[in-house]
């Protein structure tokens, strides 16, 4: 049974991947075809969102790793309150 | 004036403050029946329609109990729903406690934001923290009980700055009228951090994370509907463009965001997360144009909704697994599926998919920051909107539901809550289908559609590209794993440092305060002594029997003396 769930989430993850960078994909072609939206001008740059989403995403990531330095103690850091 | 008109010019909300405590003696299923009625009952007041319904006279203070305008009603509506959900949501639940503070605490908020000036205001904003303490106190744990009274202190702290603020803003202009101020006196200043403790700003916000997550399943979805929301429409109300609450905004928005992707209880990621929405809505006040403003209330009412829907399936999770912390979970999305499907349905919401509410919210806010030029402020929430999209819309269904097999062997969350999930869930796709409904709602008229091809393609790269990034740090092991940890935050400053640098002081007054003691009783021994010696060895006349007796005589010789003085 548990085996069964692993390989399941497993094979889950995988087709989403594949769902994810197939649709990824499409969404950058589309761009040649609709007049994508820009509300200020930096946003007119070919592909901004994507490009903007996937580096923030990793940055944030990042600085949370950085942040985990200063902020992270024991679970029970605060128990004789 | 016959009883059915006086009854409808009472606020909305009060007859559910009223009606909490006695409802606690009806037996469980009649009372969450009745606690239903009394919400319909209440939201069945909002047809008064706009306008002052009910002034009073107390001390010579005119206080407008029952103002009703196209400001307070979307926020009336959003909380009556919430607060009808939050009694489904906890049907389950026998004992009265929960559901009777919470209605209370929905109440108060109600009538709050009817209030017309600031001291009637103080009294339902004091309430609302005075009734929903409970619902963090019925953990029962120590540490619940621990952040119920830190709650408690920031919660009323918030309510003297308010009733201060109030007192000089009288004293300044001659009125307690609530309405427009601007930051130029000591009261509006006063009042405006009232506001911004109950909406979390920055570094006032440390009350937030740590009390909500303490609180009991039920609880903790009943929170996060009212106190935050309540002081967004107080900003709203009295703040509207005001520069400052831009770079406020901003700052919300942000720094929550790095603090939830490495919390690992995941209740108190949605406390984060929940903060980082509120930057949002205070953003959009600071703008304050009329799609800002619009934008703000839209995306209170959007959020109240799947962030109560996010709270709910990790309140199933919690209830039926026992622990919500993202280091222990994984794998539930088999036995847990529809608590599942109604999480990622909240999880969408919340990071704004097309078709999904927080799209047809968020896109009124970033449009007003468009049309103003506000292009820094845009690609912060930009930004922040990416970053959403990660702890909320990602994290929290993955490392709940899917992830890895964590070995738990749960049932699907109980029959109510799963309708309160599926009422919720039904609201998030409604208004993120079709806007007008919400819009129709909102302060100003809205002539606005979010969904033209161009802007649901820009829309769709930034969430794809986000989910991508994630999909790309867990492959390459970048990501950082859940671990058991306290991740330390503004509460820190009261919790560790103020004690850490007020007890050495403390302990010098204290000393100085116990040698004086000290020697105060010193005097009075040597008195005592002094009045013994008299009354065993008199200088004439009987001995005298006590004490007691010989002051006596001593005050009588002394009363005696001044009058004939005085004489």
């Amino acid at each position: 049974m548990k085996n069964s769930l692993s390989s399941q989430l497993k094979s889950l993850g995988k087709t989403s991947k594949q769902f994810l960078g197939g649709l990824a994909v499409v969404l950058l072609f589309m761009e040649f075809f609709i007049h994508r939206h820009a509300e200020v001008e930096a946003e007119a740059m070919p592909f901004f969102p994507a490009i903007y989403a996937f580096v923030v995403c990793v940055a944030i990531v990042l600085g949370g790793i950085a942040l985990r330095k200063i902020v992270m103690r024991d679970e029970a850091y605060y128990d004789n309150d | 004036m016959t009883m059915i008109n006086s009854i409808a010019y009472l606020p909305p909300g009060f007859l559910m403050v009223l009606l909490a405590f006695p409802a606690a003696f009806i037996p469980h299923h009649y009372r969450q029946a009745f606690l239903l009625l009394i919400i319909a009952i209440s939201s069945f007041l909002l047809t008064a329609g706009a306008g002052v319904h009910w002034v009073t006279e107390v001390a010579g203070f005119k206080l407008i109990l029952n103002r009703a305008d196209n400001l307070t009603l979307p926020f009336a509506i959003v909380f009556h729903i919430a607060a009808a959900l939050n009694v489904i949501y906890g049907w389950h639940e026998p004992k009265p406690l929960e559901h009777c503070s919470g209605l209370a605490y929905a109440g108060a908020a109600i009538a709050a934001l009817h209030a017309g000036d600031l001291f009637s205001l103080f009294i339902w904003w004091e309430l609302t923290a005075v009734t929903s303490v409970f619902l963090i106190l019925a953990a029962g744990t120590s540490a619940s009980k621990n952040a119920a009274m830190r709650y408690l202190i920031l919660q009323v702290l918030s309510g003297m700055f308010l009733l201060g603020g109030a007192a000089v803003t009288f004293q300044e202009s001659g009125s307690l009228i609530f309405g427009e101020m601007d930051l130029d006196s000591l009261g509006s200043w006063l009042i405006f951090i009232a506001f911004g403790i109950k909406a979390a700003f920055p570094m006032l916000n440390g009350w937030l994370q740590d009390s909500y997550p303490e609180a009991t399943v039920i609880g903790t979805v009943v929170l996060s509907a009212f106190t935050t929301k309540l002081a967004i429409y107080a900003l709203a109300r009295s703040f509207a463009g005001t520069d400052l609450l831009i770079v406020i905004g901003c700052l919300m928005t942000m720094f929550p965001v790095f603090f939830a992707v490495i919390e690992n209880d995941m209740r108190r990621v949605l406390s984060f997360s929940l903060n980082n929405q509120l930057g949002f809505m205070v953003v959009a006040i600071g703008v304050g144009t009329e799609l800002a403003i619009n934008g703000a209330v839209a995306h209170a009412f959007a959020h109240i909704i799947y962030k109560g829907l996010l709270f709910m399936s990790m309140g199933a999770v919690l209830f039926r697994v026992g622990t919500i912390k993202a280091s222990e979970l994984g794998g539930l999305y088999r036995v847990m599926p529809l608590t599942c499907v109604f999480c990622i349905i909240g999880a969408m919401s919340i990071s704004a998919f097309p078709l999904f509410s927080g799209f047809a919210a968020k896109s009124l806010i970033m449009s007003s920051l468009g049309y103003e030029g506000l292009t820094i402020a845009y690609l912060i929430l930009l930004a922040a909107s990416a970053g959403v999209l990660h702890h909320s819309g990602i994290k929290i269904p993955y490392f709940a539901f899917f992830g890895h097999d964590a070995g738990h062997n749960a049932k699907e969350a109980p029959i109510g809550m799963l309708i309160a999930m599926g009422f919720a869930g039904s609201l998030c796709i409604l208004i993120g289908a079709t806007p007008s409904v919400l819009y129709s709602v909102l302060p100003y008229q809205v002539d606005y559609n979010p969904y033209d091809a161009g802007h649901v393609l820009a829309q769709m790269q930034l969430l794809i590209f986000s989910i991508l990034a994630f999909a790309f740090l867990m492959s390459f092991k970048i990501y950082p794993p859940e671990l058991r940890s306290t991740v330390l935050n503004t509460d820190w400053f009261y919790r560790r440092l103020f004690p850490a640098i007020g007890r050495p002081f403390l302990r010098a007054v204290m000393l100085v305060w116990a040698s004086f003691l000290c020697q105060t009783r010193g005097y009075i021994t040597a008195f005592q002594h002094i009045l013994d010696r008299v009354m065993h060895s008199p200088i004439a006349g009987p001995t005298v029997s006590g004490r007691a007796v010989l002051i006596q005589g001593g005050l009588l010789s002394l009363l005696l003396l001044l009058l004939y003085v005085a004489a």
